[in-house]
């Protein structure tokens, strides 16, 4: 597609592949977005990962980098409204059903713990769209 | 910026986009960030040149970048980014979780560190082929 519409050969990639659970294959964490060109003929599906999945993403990553937004924690606070999550410990619980704890890091459950302690006083929370996986 | 745009191709170029207010600094850097690793020829041509000053933060960040890439690539550190950047009097600690400050002392990159700043140990990191 890149070729036949010109575009940069990395407009695409597969870089997120790192972050994927062991349940990547499961059809109950993704949701089809939609499919090319019909679905009665052969084609492109594609999928999006469901906002449980990006929770628990982005909590496993809990990457804290920008100077003016909070990246991560700014995304976990917008998917944790938009799944109804209000407690760190359904929080931890769910970002349990995708990685084990072995691959957690203690910044998750740190993190976790101060944002649900503040959940619901910072007025911006879940005004903007759902983010994509971690980038 | 659509999709399919320009990616600033050098840290000068990030801190003139910031500047004239074409791009915000953090959405700018990841950019520059994409641009750098998918580009091996031109890495050292991304860093050397000197960037225009934002403030004490912003301009204390991008020598960080600066050295912090030449140091992971082996290129030559921008003598710039020894002297620039360097009026930062408090220490800057990334996300604004205090639970998370000393993750982020212990895991800042040593060229953050040493600026005060403070943020995770893959700031830089993008999703890459």
């Amino acid at each position: 597609m890149a070729e036949e519409f010109g575009w940069d050969e990395n407009w695409l990639n597969d870089g997120v592949k790192g972050w994927l659970s062991s349940r990547d294959a499961d059809p109950d964490v993704k949701a089809l977005f939609k499919t090319y060109p019909a679905e009665e003929q052969p084609g492109l599906r594609v999928y999006t990962a469901k906002p449980e999945y990006l929770f628990a993403m982005k909590c496993r990553a809990m990457r804290v980098a920008g100077i003016e937004t909070n990246s991560d924690i700014d995304d976990i606070k917008l998917l944790a409204r938009a799944i109804g999550l209000n407690n760190s410990q359904d929080a931890m619980t769910l970002v349990e059903k995708f990685y084990p704890q072995n691959l957690l890091q203690p910044k998750t459950r740190l993190g976790l713990e101060e944002i649900f302690s503040n959940f619901g006083l910072d007025e911006g929370d879940g005004q903007a769209a759902i983010p994509s996986s971690p980038s | 910026m659509n999709l399919f745009g320009k990616k600033p191709g050098s840290l000068a170029e990030v801190v003139r986009r910031v500047k004239i207010g074409e791009q915000k600094f953090d959405p700018s850097v990841r950019e520059f960030l994409d641009s750098f690793y998918a580009n091996p020829d031109s890495r050292q041509r991304a860093i050397e040149e000197r960037p225009a000053s934002i403030d004490a933060v912003h301009d204390a960040y991008v020598a960080a970048v600066a050295e912090h890439l030449a140091r992971v690539y082996a290129l030559p550190i921008p003598e710039w980014s020894e002297t620039h950047g360097n009026g930062l009097r408090e220490p800057f600690f990334a996300g604004g979780l205090q639970s998370l400050k000393g993750v982020l002392v212990a895991e800042s990159p040593t060229a953050f560190r040493r600026r005060l700043l403070f943020v995770s140990k893959d700031a830089l990191s993008r999703p890459r082929m």
